[in-house]
């Protein structure tokens, strides 16, 4: 039997009935082109980031031996490190772009993305002093193309590409291409909401654990940061990735692409600190704790009027933290 | 007197006792008949790296408290500037405008932002900031995270 290269597709969440049936078809269609492809084992698991962290399929991956491919509907960084903080580690490759006209700004996006100028690029890293293993795992994210083909297309290259490195160990190791880890879609995970670090921006400066209010970070027996209580996050808040000086914090659910794990670095997202730097700033406090207190009486606040959703956010934000008793 | 300190998580930030504080995180120093102003270490820690500064009002021109006077941007935020006190505007530290990371290099040295010739009164003693400080660094923190959500 020829070596077989593991293909993992990470289905997307549901979002609405037409969403979530267009990425459904998006990776049934890829699943099956490449089904009768002997070189290809294709396996079917639930959401990456919202898997829990008991979850057999991370004990599958965890047990694959060679290189493999991972399909998500997540940036390559997001996934990559989400695989990271459950002891699925590898070399992070960015597959070269797929070409097609429609997504040309996205791989410009890309392209650029692969190797961010970041500001202080000579701090060590974590990731320097904890190599990750040699094994690579090529990402693609499903959001880049609507056409299957592009998908199956790039695949067979990774896999032809890699053909003659793969170790026969993987042959004999690799899972059988049967529908046997397919998930129906009824069983998805709860949705989750958590930072994931990515440990080659990461310089272990502790500013997130004493950012965070709610506990979310820790560290290991060696004094290295990690995401400690994921559940402890308040969704939503994805405020400790814009304190990271490094912009190693990623939310892969938030929309702004730069807290995603998208391509690009902090010069977007500035503070605007004018508020605490004069601008009425007494004012500004007073009001606020006026709110507060009319609020803890079971008052109304007079509404300054935002986007409904946004509101709603922030008052539960706002009301976690009186919860807190800092 | 002893310099206090103002702890931000584990970040300790210097308050030293020899000069007064205003509440938009600028310390007031007498200098040749006006007043020296600066940040201090707190604004400093917030703001990180200065990389821009602009003013947008002359020298020698009469300024009132609360008056935006410039603006500046550092790695992680942008800010605009506010008189802190009502007085006369001296000058501007001529220095900075060719490098504002003076500005978080030497706080409460050379990193001085301007001179302005002010009676003195509404400024705090540094017993005085601290207690603002502990007084606004819930809301501080807060307000951080509310523009993030
Ligand atoms: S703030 Fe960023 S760089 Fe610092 S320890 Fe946390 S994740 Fe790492
Ligand atoms: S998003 Fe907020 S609650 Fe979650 S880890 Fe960051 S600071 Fe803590």
């Amino acid at each position: 039997m020829a070596a077989r290269m593991a293909i993992i597709l990470s289905q997307g969440q549901s979002q609405g009935q037409n969403h979530s049936s267009a990425k459904r078809h998006l990776e049934e269609n890829i699943a099956a082109g490449l089904a009768s492809d002997p070189t290809c084992a294709v396996m079917l698991i639930p959401p990456l980031y919202d898997l829990p962290p008991g979850s057999p399929a991370f004990q599958m991956l965890r047990e694959l031996p060679g290189d493999f491919v991972l399909l998500s509907w997540l940036y390559p960084r997001a996934a990559h490190w989400t695989l990271d903080r459950h002891h699925v580690r590898g070399q992070l490759i960015e597959t070269p772009l797929i070409e097609t006209p429609l997504e040309s700004g996205v791989n410009e996006l890309r392209e650029h993305g692969a190797q961010p100028q970041l500001p202080d690029a000579d701090q060590p890293r974590v990731l320097d002093r904890r190599p990750a293993p040699d094994r690579r795992i090529y990402h693609l994210d499903l959001r880049t193309s609507e056409d299957p083909r592009v998908f199956v297309q790039e695949v067979r290259r990774i896999v032809a590409e890699r053909g003659g490195a793969l170790a026969d160990r993987s042959a004999a190791a690799s899972p059988p291409a049967d529908s046997s880890h397919h998930v129906p879609a009824a069983t998805l995970p709860a949705r989750r909401w958590y930072p994931v670090i990515d440990y080659s921006r990461c310089t272990n400066c502790m500013e997130c654990i004493d950012f965070c209010l709610f506990g979310v970070f820790g560290v290991d027996h060696q004094e290295t940061i990690l995401v400690e209580q994921p559940d402890n996050c308040r969704r939503g808040c994805p405020a400790c990735s814009r304190v990271c000086p490094e912009n190693a914090i990623i939310f892969p659910r938030h929309k702004t692409p730069l807290i995603a794990g998208g391509p690009g670095v902090a010069s977007a997202m500035k503070l605007d600190l004018s508020q605490l730097f004069g601008r009425p700033a007494e004012q500004e406090v007073a009001a606020r704790e006026r709110d507060e207190h009319l609020r803890r009486s079971g008052r109304a606040t007079v509404p300054s009027a935002p986007e409904p959703r946004e509101h709603d956010i922030l008052d539960e934000l706002i009301d976690e933290l009186d919860q807190m008793d800092l | 007197m002893s310099d206090l300190e103002f702890l931000m998580g584990t970040y300790a930030a210097h308050i030293p006792a020899d000069r007064s504080y205003c509440t938009n995180h600028l310390w007031a120093q007498p200098h040749g008949g006006a007043h020296r102003f600066g940040f201090t270490a707190y604004a400093v820690r917030l703001l990180q790296e200065v990389y821009f500064l602009e003013w947008c009002v002359e020298e020698d021109v009469f300024l009132q408290q609360g008056q935006a006077i410039g603006a500046l941007e550092s790695k992680k935020a942008e800010s605009e500037l506010y008189c802190p006190v009502t007085g006369h505007l001296i000058q501007f530290n001529a220095a900075l405008l060719d490098d504002p990371s003076g500005i978080s290099a030497d706080t409460y040295g050379s990193g001085w932002l301007f001179e302005l010739q002010v009676d003195g009164d509404g400024l705090l003693s540094p017993e005085q900031y601290i207690r603002y400080l502990e007084s606004v660094w819930e809301v501080t923190q807060r307000t951080i995270k509310e523009q993030l959500s």
